[in-house]
């Protein structure tokens, strides 16, 4: 070969090389195979391949190619969103609440509400998947926030569980520092307020739209709204049991006191239950105190995320779509959800076993369904921009660089920009 | 003059030679005319076989940029929300209006041009005379560099933030607190203090790039002429002198790599304040880039991000245009 001729070859040879890596992102659906079923979920695969292992064990022949992705819930939704405008959506996905009017309205999401696992779904978990009429998503389970607290540390101050006001907690975490304890009550920096959202679930339980939806819907201001709670939130810092440095602790480093036997009160969930126990401290997780004495308890919280199909499959895929489904929502389905995911069941046909030291919460929230969760009132587009913003605001009213009113004012701003 | 223009000059000089010259000397000049065309020739066909070679690195800088930019132009204009842009619509100059009305923003801006001018800063300040010191002759010199290149250039920023929000955890049990609490200092508030937030972001990111960029003063150092200094040590100019009059304008063009990649990585900061700060405390380490992501891509407003993203790229490229002008003024200045 001459000496060109080899070179135009090798160029030609490096182009097909540089060039192979970019055409080889397949498609998200596995489309030559029926049997192989696609997965794109919001947790890791450890925790979904044993659910995966026993699918697989029961429908001899269909295999299921899990992915996921990195960055929590907003970095999920994100590359859910990615993926979808890149034509690589899998066979079956977790829905986000908070995406779901998105994904049915441009035609991702199969409609469920015939299907007959559909059955099984609580009315709670139901209702958060339905768009005018019908359901697009099957929320098998449900999570609610608890204050998990350190039993030992609380007897200090000669309590053993977490008061019903908040005043009480107020007053409860100023002994706790008299007492010697240095951490009383910690919140991460961005989970800070967290139980506000309880306040407005039960002071919306009483209105007939909620008052974020009258918030999204023009009919009320985050100024008019929040301010009072923010402002009675505010009152740990006037009191002094909780410090600014909050500003700057992440979920994990509050956890980590918690779980270090030095921290007595902070905002958790069933997801922590196994982490405080390998940590072999005494504790459980208690309510979160509402604003007045006999308001009726409500907690930060909401239906899971439900599975979606790819509205686009058909054929033996869709049908194994279906029975995966079919699967989750079963009874060994839920049992392995529970255990491996440590999500909590809330299904009809399914009483899961709640680890003692949770049992408070679930009777309290659960059980009731007396849950909210402040974001799925607000306006689909720029919902995770604008909880952002909630948390940048009362980051700022911690440092004491603005009044609760003030944070609510920008919040109003932030909204305007996003609408 | 480019070899070509040479090429040409020469054969302009040959030519009227051939007139005046006779037969047995225009077969000379004839052969050589043949000869520098064959050479011409040979040159383009040389020069083709280069650009072969660049078409693959052109291909794949034309499908992942250049295309994703041309797209980002045409979504800024839109209200594309990521899903279908068969659904989008035309709402012109809506989402650049938009930018400038959302504070979290600006603050978002402000802190990106003090991250990019205080990193690039402190960098050049702190890895020139650390290539220069490297550069010397002492013991465990080899191991020092390798120290400098692997412990403070390889690991991920993103992860590097995961680590130091422990290290400066505002709580008396973080690390540098720690130590302070056995010195009798209270607890320092870190990452919960806007101006030591920012601070504690940027010392991070000088300290994780400092090494790298003496890496590359350090090649460049290499490069100079061991005789200049002899001659100078000859003159009796001292240490300092020849730092000034030979090792600095000589480096120049090394500078002006060093500076180019730190502005424009500065301008495009997103991994370490993210995993460090988030953002906070309130918006005080909030970057262009997070803006992008959480208030175009993540709230499903692509119309909006693309339009930042637009005018972010805008920015950039005048800010990295004023660069090469300074440099390339500055090395014609010492030239």
């Amino acid at each position: 070969m001459k000496l060109h001729n080899m070179k135009t070859v090798i160029a030609a040879a490096a182009a097909v090389a540089m060039l192979a890596p970019l055409a080889a992102c397949g498609s998200g659906s596995a489309a030559g195979d029926e049997n192989t079923l696609t997965f794109f979920a919001n947790n890791t695969q450890d925790v979904y391949q044993p659910v995966i292992d026993a699918f697989e064990k029961a429908n001899p022949g269909v295999k299921v190619k899990f992915s996921t992705t990195n960055g929590s819930q907003a970095g999920y939704q994100q590359t859910l969103q990615t993926r979808i405008s890149g034509g690589q959506l899998a066979d079956v996905y977790v829905a986000p609440p908070e995406q779901l009017n998105d994904l049915v309205k441009n035609g991702v999401a199969k409609d469920l509400t015939d299907e007959s696992f559909m059955d099984r779904i609580g009315d709670t978990n139901k209702a958060q998947s339905t768009i005018d009429g019908k359901v697009y998503s099957m929320s098998v389970t449900a999570w609610t926030n608890a204050y998990a607290y350190n039993k030992d540390l609380l007897a200090k101050a000669g309590y053993d569980s977490i008061p019903e006001t908040w005043d009480e907690f107020i007053d409860m975490l100023k002994a706790l520092k008299n007492a010697g304890v240095d951490k009383p009550y910690l919140e991460p920096k961005a989970g800070l307020g967290a139980l506000v959202e309880g306040w407005i679930g039960y002071d919306s339980s009483k209105q007939s739209k909620s008052i974020d939806q009258q918030i999204g819907d023009g009919d009320s201001t985050f100024a008019k709204s929040y301010t009072k709670y923010y402002k009675e939130w505010a009152k740990l810092f006037d009191a002094g049991v909780m410090g600014s440095e909050v500003t700057g602790l992440a979920d994990d480093q509050v956890r980590s006191e918690f779980a270090a036997g030095r921290l007595a009160v902070m905002p958790s969930g069933y997801w922590d239950v196994n982490t405080f126990k390998d940590a072999g401290i005494n504790f459980a997780f208690g309510r979160m105190p509402m604003l007045h004495k006999g308001d009726t308890p409500y907690a930060p919280g909401s239906a899971d995320s439900g599975y979606a199909i790819n509205a686009k499959i058909d054929g033996k895929k869709l049908e194994n779509a279906e029975k995966f489904l079919d699967f989750l929502s079963s009874k060994e389905g839920l049992k392995l959800i529970q255990d491996n995911i440590g999500l909590i069941p809330a299904t009809k046909n399914y009483t899961p076993e709640i680890d003692k030291t949770f049992s408070e919460p679930y009777d309290l929230y659960l059980k009731t369904g007396h849950v909210y969760l402040n974001t799925l009132g607000w306006p689909t587009s720029g919902r995770s921009a604008l909880r952002a913003e909630t948390f940048a605001q009362l980051q700022q009213v911690a440092l004491g660089s603005i009044t609760p009113a003030q944070a609510t004012a920008n919040l109003d701003a932030k909204l305007k920009t996003l609408s | 003059m480019s070899a070509t223009q040479a090429t040409s000059a020469t054969a302009a000089a040959i030519m009227p030679a051939t007139a005046a010259a006779g037969p047995l000397d225009a077969h000379v000049v004839d052969a050589e005319a043949i000869h520098l065309k064959a050479r011409r020739r040979r040159n383009l066909m040389e020069n083709l076989t280069s650009v072969k070679f660049l078409l693959p690195l052109l291909a794949v800088y034309i499908v992942i940029i250049l295309i994703p930019f041309l797209q980002s132009i045409v979504f800024s204009l839109t209200d594309y929300d990521g899903y279908d842009f068969a659904n989008a619509t035309f709402v012109g100059a809506a989402n650049y209006a938009a930018i400038f009305s959302d504070k979290t923003l600006l603050a978002g801006l402000g802190f990106t041009l003090l991250y990019t001018i205080a990193t690039t800063v402190l960098i050049t300040a702190i890895a020139l005379p650390l290539a220069v010191t490297l550069n010397r002759k002492f013991f465990g010199r080899n191991f020092a560099r390798s120290l400098f290149f692997f412990f403070f250039s390889v690991p991920s920023m993103a992860v590097l933030g995961l680590v130091w929000q422990y290290i400066f955890s505002p709580l008396g049990t973080g690390a540098v607190n720690t130590l302070l609490g056995r010195l009798g200092v209270s607890p320092v508030p870190w990452l919960s203090d806007p101006a030591l937030a920012k601070f504690c972001v940027i010392f991070i990111a000088v300290w994780a790039q400092v090494g790298w960029h003496a890496t590359l003063y350090l090649a460049y150092l290499q490069a100079i002429p061991a005789d200049l200094y002899e001659q100078a040590s000859v003159d009796g100019a001292t240490r300092g002198q020849q730092f000034v009059h030979i090792t600095l304008p000589q480096m120049v063009p090394a500078m002006g790599v060093s500076i180019f990649m730190l502005l424009t990585g500065g301008l495009k900061v997103y991994d370490l304040p993210f995993t460090l700060t988030n953002g906070g405390p309130g918006n005080a380490t909030y970057t262009v880039t997070q803006s992008i992501i959480v208030t175009g891509i993540g709230s499903g407003r692509y119309g909006v991000g693309s339009a930042l993203g637009v005018m972010f790229f805008l920015c950039c490229v005048i800010l990295v245009a004023l660069q090469q002008v300074v440099t390339s003024l500055i090395e014609k200045r010492l030239s």
